[in-house]
């Protein structure tokens, strides 16, 4: 929204093409405060950042294309995206991509154990609890102490679930001090570092984990084994840039970061495509997002003939 | 002396606290808000509540996002979230509506965090 908005400033034409029933992405799911100090100079929460950005995208004359998922990007710049009316294509002069980034899931981190039901990512338990309403279990492990994982441990023991402990392998926690703060020491709920589940134990459902210390090349210390009974895992443990189209239009990509190689107009390696927010590279705060893309949005509409 | 980190914004400056028998020496802070995150937290530690209430729309009933328009004390968290708990809202609203005002008698106020006009 941010890069279409900066773009609409200069050039005629400017349309959004989103996959969702709304814009706004995770924002809408991330009820909790610490958005907006820098854009908008008070702290809000995500849905509220993406209202204000909402109002800014309604102000300006930008086309929306909602519930429409985009199948290709060809680097001819033209996008092949299907919705209610069909198949349809869009030429454009210049294309930002904003796809922003998905979660790392059990398989991405080879979690041992029973494959069984009860395994979810932070930001699905988020979805569930804060959209749909759904209680996804009881008693709660979260493995990883990023961000997302820290504000459910908060948000779960709020709305009456217990959470047994946050399981960080690393020696220090991975997510915001405000997070460690705000979420677990003000809830009393333990973080241990260094620890990690070296399996899930369950028939159908979890029914407990096996944590263990590791050591400094972070592999399981025997004899550090402990059983934690649970019925649902957590876990938080890292994001990576959604970039199946990045590369299906033929843009490298940067090794380090999982997002598209730039150059400092954030233009991809394709003339015309750019790049900007989580599908770039991992951001730890929205407010960062928007200054990046508002540059390469002005960037595109330069590309595309703007002033 | 006791150390915290202010979390009142991403510049998470770290906060010494000495008590010399009642009165507060603070070190550390870099704004207003920073020394007064540090008093209160010796004192009555406050925090934003967010959370979600129902809301009506139609026959679907979904979830709005709501949040105290100002930081309540975390020891009234429990209260706060059984008064929210029990609430549905079956109207158009926009965000930061009121839903309660002066919530559990405190100074805040419990307000929309979104804009649902569907109903």
């Amino acid at each position: 929204m941010a890069a279409a908005c900066k773009a609409a400033e200069k050039v005629r034409k400017v349309l959004i093409i989103e996959r969702n029933d709304s814009l706004g992405g995770v924002l809408n799911q991330c009820i909790h405060t610490g958005f907006g100090l820098h854009c908008f100079g008070e702290n809000l929460t995500g849905p509220e950042f993406a209202d204000l950005q909402q109002d800014q995208v309604n102000n300006l004359d930008i086309d929306v294309f909602l519930n429409t998922f985009v199948i290709k990007v060809l680097p001819t710049r033209e996008i092949v995206a299907v919705n209610s009316d069909g198949v349809i294509s869009v030429s454009a002069t210049s294309i930002v991509l904003a796809m922003g980034c998905r979660e790392r899931t059990r398989e991405s981190i080879v979690l041992p154990g029973a494959r069984v039901a009860g395994v979810f990512t932070a930001g699905t338990v988020q979805r569930y609890i804060n959209i749909e309403n759904f209680v996804p279990g009881n008693k709660f492990v979260i493995l990883g102490s990023g961000d997302i994982g820290l504000i459910m441990a908060r948000r779960l023991t709020l709305e009456g679930m217990e959470v047994k402990g946050v399981y960080e392998i690393m020696p220090e926690p991975n997510g915001l001090r405000r997070n460690i703060k705000n979420c677990l020491e003000d809830f009393h709920i333990p973080l241990c570092l260094s620890t990690t589940i070296t399996k899930i134990i369950g028939k159908d459902r979890v029914q407990a984990v096996v944590v263990s210390k590791v050591d400094k090349n972070l592999n399981p210390v025997s004899g550090t084994e402990k059983i934690i009974e649970c019925d649902t895992v957590l876990l938080a443990v890292g994001l990576i840039p959604e970039n199946e189209l990045t590369s299906g239009a033929g843009a490298a990509l940067n090794q380090a970061t999982n997002g598209p190689l730039v150059d400092d107009t954030y233009q991809t390696t394709i003339p015309g495509i750019f790049a900007c927010g989580n599908v770039l590279h991992v951001h730890d705060l929205a407010d960062n997002v928007v200054v990046e893309a508002e540059k390469a949005g002005e960037q595109a509409a330069e590309y595309a003939g703007g002033n | 002396m006791i150390h915290i980190y202010c979390t009142e914004c991403p510049n998470e400056c770290y906060l010494s606290i000495t008590d010399h028998a009642g009165r507060l020496d603070i070190a550390g802070y870099k704004c207003q808000n920073g020394l007064k995150f540090a008093q209160e937290e010796v004192t009555c530690p406050k925090r934003i509540l967010t959370s979600t209430v129902l809301y009506k729309d139609g026959d679907a009933v979904k979830l709005l996002p709501v949040r105290t328009d100002k930081a309540v004390p975390l020891s009234r968290y429990e209260e706060l979230m059984g008064i929210i708990n029990k609430i549905c809202v079956d109207y158009k609203i926009v965000r930061g509506a009121i839903i309660v005002e002066k919530i559990a008698g405190l100074e805040a106020n419990l307000i929309s965090s979104t804009t649902a006009l569907k109903v």
